[in-house]
């Protein structure tokens, strides 16, 4: 893709405005405006600190692209000006000292076998060869990486096997899978990109599967769509979880839960992909639990502010404050979420802002495994819980 | 801060205030002055290891004697994180380290293959 053609598919832009008056950053009121970002490209500034800075504002949730008259995928232009405009340099900042993209490099080109499934344990029935890959994505690092309370990526990665056993499904699991890339390439890494998916089909490609299960939507998206469009159509059957289990769900016997939930769609899942229904029917086949739907749901969801550990500044925490708030408001007890980055953006922001009056987080994995009994000898603890009924919260 | 190519040489991040150690003197350590280990990110730390870092050593005070009260706490932190990941990659945790006090460290430099 060269500039030229990107110059060219914003000349179908109206300048309706309609995407910045959606856009959850531009709401922050700090200055980013995806239609001003499209106006400056249009007019060829496209070498400007002020763009250059804004491109790394943009967290490709979609909303815009889901209002735009005339079908212009604005996030998806924003990728690839990541990727032309400062080739090798990120003009954002990053969060966590870099730390989360550095891994993710050292997975794209490290020659050594990585030790990433320690946490499977004895009760889990898994398979060297078989059908079904459960693709972990990046639980593991995560699970060093953040210790928000009540957060467990390596608890919900067993949960995923666990519900998976229960519908009769023993998956392989590669021990030297890599990250999926899709913060990357977000970020405009096509290089190192490019060399994770490689290596990533290849060792799919050798175990003869023909079906791989996500955990993470952003994984599923960056198959379905980023790799199927740089690498060609693949004939594997590619779902996330929550389809897969919705598809089985007569073999599923979930216990009473009472209790009142409510979904939080990620935008991977949700927008990019059009899932809203599988993870709802999951939920809704949980007797006594009740499923209340926020404003912002489905097609309108708000993000939760993450993307590819990118700028994580005041707007972001605008918008998770005010996600928070709308979950709070349904009277839900608990958020449910089917994003593992959704799921520690979302506890970060109970965490770190005062938006402390929000339910508590869990991922839909656990939330099932909970209810059919499954999870694991730790009870699952529920700190923010603790926290907002203690009132200690300056720790 | 930004870590330049560091490829074939040990880096260590040293505390202001730390004692020059024998490890601090070695002529093939790259020797970072730091205000305080306890601000330097994990993330900054794996950096060195990915451009080519043989060792990354974090030099600080015996724990009692931080002049920030808690650097040398919040620095095993940030190592304990970058460790783990190393594990998780199939590279030496070993590879990063934390000398807080009169530790002898030798040698210091130390051949690793496929950084």
């Amino acid at each position: 893709m060269t500039m030229d053609l990107v110059l060219a598919e914003t000349l179908v832009c109206q300048e309706c405005g309609r995407c910045t008056g959606v856009c959850p950053v531009a709401r922050s009121g700090l200055g980013y405006s995806p239609r001003k970002v499209i106006r400056q490209v249009g007019e060829s500034r496209t070498q400007s600190p002020e763009l250059d800075r804004a491109l790394y504002s943009c967290l490709g949730c979609d909303r815009c692209a889901a209002v735009c008259p005339s079908g212009l995928a604005i996030s998806d232009l924003i990728v690839r000006l990541r990727g032309e405009a400062a080739p090798g340099r990120c003009a954002g900042t990053l969060a966590h000292g870099g730390l989360l993209q550095s891994f993710m490099r050292l997975m794209a080109t490290s020659p050594e076998r990585q030790h990433r499934l320690d946490w499977l344990d004895l009760s889990l029935r898994v398979s060297t060869s078989g059908d079904t890959i459960l693709f972990v994505g990046c639980a593991p690092y995560f699970d060093r990486v953040f210790d928000f309370p009540g957060l467990r990526p390596v608890e919900t990665a067993r949960n995923a096997v666990r519900l998976l056993n229960r519908v009769g499904i023993e998956p392989v699991l590669l021990d030297d899978e890599r990250c999926c890339g899709h913060d990357l390439l977000w970020l405009g890494d096509t290089g190192n990109f490019r060399l994770l998916a490689e290596r990533n089909l290849a060792r799919i490609a050798a175990t003869g599967a023909r079906r791989v299960v996500f955990s993470c939507p952003e994984c599923l998206r960056t198959f379905k769509l980023d790799y199927q469009r740089r690498f060609g159509k693949s004939s594997l059957e590619l779902l996330h979880i929550s389809e897969l289990l919705a598809q089985e769900s007569s073999k599923l016997d979930p216990g009473a839960m009472p209790g009142r939930v409510t979904f939080h769609d990620p935008c991977r899942l949700g927008r990019h992909l059009g899932i809203y229904d599988p993870p709802r029917e999951l939920l809704r086949a949980v007797p006594e639990l009740e499923l209340i739907e926020m404003n912002h749901s489905r097609e309108r969801a708000t993000c939760c502010g993450g993307t590819a550990w990118v700028e994580c500044g005041t707007a972001v925490k605008c918008l998770q404050s005010a996600r928070l708030a709308e979950a709070g408001a349904t009277g839900a007890d608990r958020l449910v979420t089917a994003c593992p980055k959704c799921d520690i953006h979302l506890r970060c922001a109970l965490c770190g802002t005062d938006a402390r009056t929000g339910p508590e987080i869990v991922n839909l994995i656990d939330l099932l495994a909970e209810s059919l009994g499954l999870s694991g000898p730790e009870p699952l603890p529920e700190p923010a819980v603790l926290a907002r009924k203690g009132g200690s919260q300056d720790a | 801060m930004s870590v330049h190519s560091v490829v074939g040489t040990d880096v260590a991040f040293r505390c202001n205030w730390a004692r020059e150690t024998e490890p601090a003197r070695h002529p093939e350590l790259e020797v970072v002055r730091v205000a305080c280990i306890g601000r330097i990110p994990a993330g900054l730390i794996l950096q060195a290891i990915e451009r080519g870092a043989g060792q990354v050593l974090v030099l600080g005070c015996p724990e009692n004697e931080c002049r920030h009260q808690n650097g040398v706490r919040l620095a095993r932190t940030q190592i304990r994180i970058v460790r783990d990941l190393l594990h998780l990659l199939g590279l030496d945790p070993d590879r990063v380290r934390l000398v807080a006090g009169d530790e002898s460290l030798t040698p210091v430099t130390t051949a690793h293959p496929g950084t």
